[in-house]
């Protein structure tokens, strides 16, 4: 896989203003993340713990107090480079319904292209692709907000898909959808970067869906706490829970049986993980 | 005599208009006293429209809605009190904040109905008490609390009007797992020490699963299933194709009693889990 850096964060702090006199703590402190091109890479961490601000600062929608964020080795902080990176990394939010412009689903699409001053053929092309991409060619001529949650959350993407970034910043978007619509989302961010190569940053209070990222990242107050593979990074049950994280239902479970004796594989993260360690750990005659 | 029964109830968008649609379409079904009951269903599928309902925010189209045995649309008065005695907890409630300090946030609710002032601080402190607010929180403005702070002010402000049912829209979205806990835990809390009837929608079903006596399942605007939690988690098929689902453990289970395991199909949290595969295992695994 290529390694090259696509997003690395030097040593940055940021502060949210304040509305009186004293200063707010930083929300990040002195962070350093090397996000390389087509990873996926999920973002963990407790409400408040910095995670949504590390979205923003990773296209110039704020600037670091301290250190820097390069995009592509461009200085997010150089304002004349601000078009240039935004057309390298996009950001997706939670709530469907505050990033929806258009009356018309294929509109809403090439909302983002048209403002980038690109040829009319060109944009077609982009928002048929884009929309394809997702899964959601069908409902081009629909109105967006007849849609369900998982659908504008895919209109969403299909948006910043149309620009043609390199990399698409996820900020918890499955988080106000019911199971199917997170199935779906969850779907084509996998689909994005297994089939596409795009690099996808997920940010995610769900277990469950950053077990099938390739590297996960756990902040807590601010600070990067661990950063590796789930394997890795869910090992670290203790770290975790610090960080007012949990394990995967189906790690928590191997994890309880393990302290009560049972043999069961280490690293389970997933169900299909634990059938597998449970049927061998039992059928295999292993001891109990 | 059921809290709380509806009847026959439907609900049109846009009447009169080309784009009338049926959100609801004859509901009916009734809630016990001290109840908590889950409402789930896709997006769409008319959770929010049905309990806006339930405190007269909407009048139904056709149907009843009965409190105590008595239509909440009766008068305009029954309407008014409905609101009181059916506290309705919105999505995302800490949007709706809007008081200088904590307090006066949380008295709000109270201070409309009318109480007098030794009633509403009584009610506010013991409100917030239920939710783990500290003293020294109350002269705080609410805009300097964390999120799950905030969240916890807003569920305060309606659990002080001291409703007899209590109705919680997604109260854990959006929250991270410690979060998720905490909120989870004070509504188990409040309905054990208080005897309060409490309705909770959710996306969740570990979440359904982890608090519900039982469930209502909505699917385009009709009742689909109306049962306790075991038999409801039992189609999971059927949930599928509704846009829904069944917990991790559970669907874990149904995997591994395929394989011939003979596990009980009625777990549905982790901890029920280990300790039905550890009564397996001791028994030397039948």
């Amino acid at each position: 896989m290529n390694k090259e850096s696509l997003i690395r964060f030097c040593d940055v702090s940021y502060r949210y203003e304040s509305d009186n006199e004293t200063p707010l703590p930083l929300a990040i402190k002195n962070i350093n993340i090397d996000i390389k091109k087509g990873e996926f890479v999920a973002i963990l961490g407790h409400n408040g713990s910095g995670k949504s601000t590390i979205a923003k600062l990773s296209n110039a929608i704020i600037l670091p107090e301290d250190g820097k964020v390069f995009v592509e080795g461009m200085d997010t902080a150089d304002e004349s480079l601000e078009y240039e990176i935004r057309q390298k990394v996009g950001v997706v939010f939670q709530n469907p319904d505050n990033q929806i412009v258009a009356t018309i689903v294929e509109e809403d699409v090439a909302f983002g292209p048209e403002n980038l001053g690109i040829e009319p053929k060109e944009i077609r092309q982009r928002v048929d692709d884009a929309l394809k991409s997702v899964g959601m060619y069908e409902y081009r001529l629909h109105e967006p907000h007849k849609l369900s949650g998982g659908q504008k959350q895919r209109v969403a993407i299909a948006g910043v898909m149309a620009m043609q970034t390199d990399c698409i910043v996820l900020d918890e978007p499955t988080a106000m959808l019911d199971p199917k619509g997170r199935e779906e989302v969850m779907n084509s961010m996998l689909r994005l970067n297994k089939e596409m190569g795009k690099t996808v940053v997920l940010i995610t209070h769900y277990m469950d869906e950053a077990v099938k990222a390739d590297r996960v990242i756990v902040m807590n107050s601010g600070n990067v706490v661990l950063d590796g593979t789930p394997r890795e990074v869910f090992a670290h049950e203790d770290i975790i829970e610090n960080a007012g994280l949990e394990l995967p239902d189906s790690a928590k479970l191997a994890l309880k049986l393990k302290k009560n004796g049972v043999n069961l594989p280490d690293g389970i993260l997933t169900p299909e993980e634990f059938i597998e360690g449970f049927k061998f750990s039992v059928s295999g005659g292993a001891s109990q | 005599m059921s809290i709380l029964e509806i009847k026959n109830l439907s609900y049109k968008y846009g009447v009169g208009t080309p784009f009338e649609i049926d959100a609801l379409d004859n509901i009916s079904f009734s809630v016990e006293k001290g109840e908590m009951v889950a409402i789930i269903g896709h997006t769409g599928s008319g959770k929010s429209t049905l309990i806006q309902h339930f405190n007269a925010l909407l009048k139904a189209s056709e149907g009843q809605v009965l409190l105590e045995g008595k239509d909440i649309n009766e008068s305009r008065e029954s309407a008014h009190k409905a609101r009181f005695r059916v506290g309705l907890c919105f999505q995302y409630p800490e949007y709706q904040l809007f008081e200088s300090t904590v307090y006066k946030d949380i008295a709000f609710g109270p201070a409309n109905m009318g109480l007098d002032k030794a009633e509403i601080d009584r009610r506010v402190r013991k409100a917030a008490e239920f939710v783990g607010l500290k003293e020294s929180m109350l002269d705080k403005s609410p805009f300097d609390l964390s999120g799950g702070e905030k969240r916890r002010v807003a569920i305060a402000g309606v659990m002080a009007m001291e409703p007899e049912v209590l109705i919680m829209d997604e109260p854990a979205a959006g929250l991270d797992p410690r979060g998720r806990k905490v909120i989870l835990d004070l509504i188990k809390n409040y309905r054990e020490k208080t005897g309060s009837t409490v309705i909770i929608v959710s996306h969740s079903m570990e979440d359904v699963a982890s608090v519900a006596d039982r469930i209502i399942v909505l699917n385009k605007g009709r009742v689909a299933f109306n049962d306790s939690v075991e038999e409801v988690f039992s189609h999971e098929k059927e949930l599928r194709e509704m846009g829904l689902n069944i917990p991790q453990i559970t669907k874990i289970f149904s995997e591994l009693r395929s394989f011939g395991f003979n596990l009980s199909g009625n777990v549905y949290t982790v901890d029920d889990a280990a300790e039905e595969i550890l009564r397996y295992l001791h028994k030397g695994g039948n």
